[in-house]
């Protein structure tokens, strides 16, 4: 092995290490207090992680795309340095458009995340314009051991409660509560962003979204609780509950206020889906 | 249990079957043979789903309130035809087909490769039977569907709001997603498969990815082709999403089908009706979600200025087939429905 692979293998391997570490850091150590708690659910909490894990997610969230996000802009440079103007024209505005635009779920930046492995895996392992031996191997074993990191350290906690019984869950689940006990037949509920309701329960539930206080009726949105007239509206709407998750409340503090001045929690279940009994 | 599973393996089974040998023909004859027949079988495979439910859309647009049978009767009679009319075609195409297969990768995997593709498929639908479904997002587009499929209506209304259940839908993207619930739901009049269609989609299309990932590496070379479907299936984000209940590979398989075959043809001079076809197929993957279409206007807008160099003909010709294909639902939802990104 000569000095050049080593010092291009060696640049790259600290290239990424050091975008990891900052992400790690990024991503569990430093927070920022003025942010929301949607923000902070989204991971994209203060200016820093606004940026990158919001704006420039698709070149620089590592944590979803993996390593090769960083590829990008240096096969941007290949490419244009090929004359393939055009190619190079998407990615610029496609990246400027999902950064406008969804710059707020990981999930329009993955849209992109076939192509862009397909550009730089042709890039820098098919064309191997850094010149690396063992480039297939080295690359394959940089994926796994970071899919293997993420997927131990936050996917499998996250989730392992569902692995264990799906069935039980559906069966304790705030919806088959509501469908089942007969306190609830006939009832109106407010559904504070929970579709399932509609899935599976067959009372009205009038929809209504706490972080941005719209209640969704026939005419459009509306405001409900920063309103003065929230109680009498909620009557004349003939609600009885208030349907919601315990993690929602906390996104709008006149939702919030008006839960511990005018309800009552009835029922919670696993998932932290809470039933408020209204008394006003 | 049993039942749905099977009914869900054949359900995609026969779309990607038939939607491979049909479309896959047609792009095949279309392109003047110049796309590999191993891409347009895929490509035609990822699309005969999309042109189902946006036929099955404009079938509830125009012809609303009529009983599922009916929907479901022109839907088969829709397909047997387009069967029918390429008959001629596939036979030529599943040759060129098996000859590849059989040189590629030498005629002992001839029968594995598709035995191993009802697998992927089958463990996909079992994975996604053994988890509960409660993904916000999905949810909406499960309601939706099935709000359209109880009113039999696909309407464009400035809101969408059930004045029955109360349920308001605020999503701007295209119905395809919505409409493969209201499919199911028609299904299950007659066979029941609970919502094992609608769930199993993502991990369906994730598999299908790989392997269109896979089939274009492999123009390339083996190893990058091996390469490719190791590194995206081994992906964080791919697993992260691979086992939730979204659109997420639907749309994207359908984006970079699309893309890989603009591509592939962008070398050879074609006719017209190759770009119709090809837009089409855009159209289809803009109908399956709102950032497909604004990322498909903006690549198609590119392409228009440097393939064609703004010439009239083939850019109105384009533009007419990503229409038909699903972008005139935007200019509905624009102009008489919720007003789309304009609201």
């Amino acid at each position: 092995m000569d000095f050049s692979i080593n010092r291009h293998t060696i640049f790259c391997l600290l290239l990424y290490v050091s975008a990891i570490a900052l992400m790690v850091y990024f991503s569990f150590f430093f927070e920022w207090h003025f942010s929301t708690p949607d923000e902070l659910r989204r991971e994209i909490n203060g200016p820093f992680r606004k940026w990158i894990n919001g704006y420039l997610s698709l070149l620089t969230n590592t944590k979803y795309s993996g390593p090769f996000c960083l590829l990008i802009i240096p096969s941007w440079l290949y490419l244009f340095k090929k004359m393939r103007y055009e190619a190079c024209l998407f990615f610029v505005l496609a990246v400027l458009l999902i950064g406008a635009k969804g710059y707020i779920n990981y999930r329009y930046a993955y849209t992109l995340f076939p192509l862009m492995l397909f550009v730089s895996g042709y890039v820098f392992v098919e064309k191997n314009i850094m010149n690396l031996k063992r480039r297939y191997l080295i690359s394959m074993a940089l994926v796994f051991l970071h899919t293997l990191f993420f997927t131990a350290f936050e996917l499998f906690p996250r989730y392992a409660h569902r692995l264990q019984s799906p069935v039980t869950e559906a069966v304790q689940d705030v919806f088959s509560h509501i469908s089942t006990h007969k306190d609830f037949q006939g009832r109106v509920f407010l559904v504070n962003n929970l579709p399932e309701f509609y899935y599976h329960c067959k009372n009205k539930g009038y929809y209504y979204w706490c972080k941005e206080d719209e209640l969704y009726t026939a005419e459009g949105k509306k405001e409900l609780f920063n309103s003065r007239q929230s109680i009498s509206l909620l009557k004349q709407m003939k609600v009885d509950y208030i349907l919601s998750d315990t993690i929602f409340s906390r996104d709008n503090l006149r939702f919030a206020k008006f839960i511990d001045t005018h309800a009552t929690a009835v029922y919670l279940d696993a998932r932290g889906r809470v039933i408020y009994k209204l008394h006003f | 249990m049993t039942e749905a599973l099977i009914i869900t393996c054949l359900f995609y089974l026969l779309f990607f079957l038939t939607g491979g040998l049909v479309l896959g023909s047609l792009l095949h004859r279309y392109s003047g043979t110049q796309i590999p027949v191993l891409s347009c079988f895929i490509a035609g495979a990822i699309f005969l789903l999309p042109v189902n439910l946006l036929f099955l859309h404009y079938l509830l647009w125009v012809l609303p309130h009529h009983p599922p049978r009916l929907y479901i009767g022109v839907l088969i009679i829709f397909n047997a035809f387009l069967y029918l009319a390429t008959l001629k075609k596939i036979k030529h195409f599943f040759l060129l087909l098996h000859t590849e297969i059989r040189l590629r990768f030498g005629s002992s995997l001839v029968m594995l490769i598709p035995i191993g593709f009802m697998l992927m498929v089958y463990v996909a639908i079992l994975l996604s039977a053994s988890k509960p479904f409660v993904e916000h997002d999905a949810m909406e587009y499960a309601v939706f569907g099935n709000s359209i499929a109880q009113k039999a209506e696909v309407v464009y209304a400035k809101h969408h709001y059930d004045k029955e259940t109360g349920f308001y839908y605020y999503g701007l993207h295209g119905y395809a997603f919505p409409l493969l619930r209201t499919l199911e739901c028609f299904i299950n009049g007659w066979i029941t498969t609970g919502d094992l269609i609608f769930r199993s989609l993502n991990a369906v299309c994730g598999f299908l990815l790989i392997l269109l990932a896979g089939i274009t590496g492999l123009y390339f070379s083996g190893r990058f082709a091996i390469w490719l479907m190791f590194c995206l299936l081994m992906s964080y984000v791919f697993i992260f999403s691979f086992f939730q209940v979204s659109v997420d590979h639907f749309r994207m398989m359908q984006l970079f089908a699309f893309v890989l075959l603009w591509y592939q043809s962008r070398k050879f001079k074609h006719s017209h009706s190759w770009y119709l076809l090809l837009c089409f197929l855009a159209g289809l993957a803009a109908f399956s979600h709102a950032l497909n279409m604004l990322l498909l206007s903006v690549f198609l807008g590119i392409e228009f200025y440097f393939l064609f160099r703004l010439h009239i003909k083939p850019v109105v010709i384009s533009i007419l087939g990503f229409g038909l294909g699903g972008a005139l639902h935007y200019l509905l939802e624009t102009l008489i429905g919720t007003g789309w990104i304009f609201q």
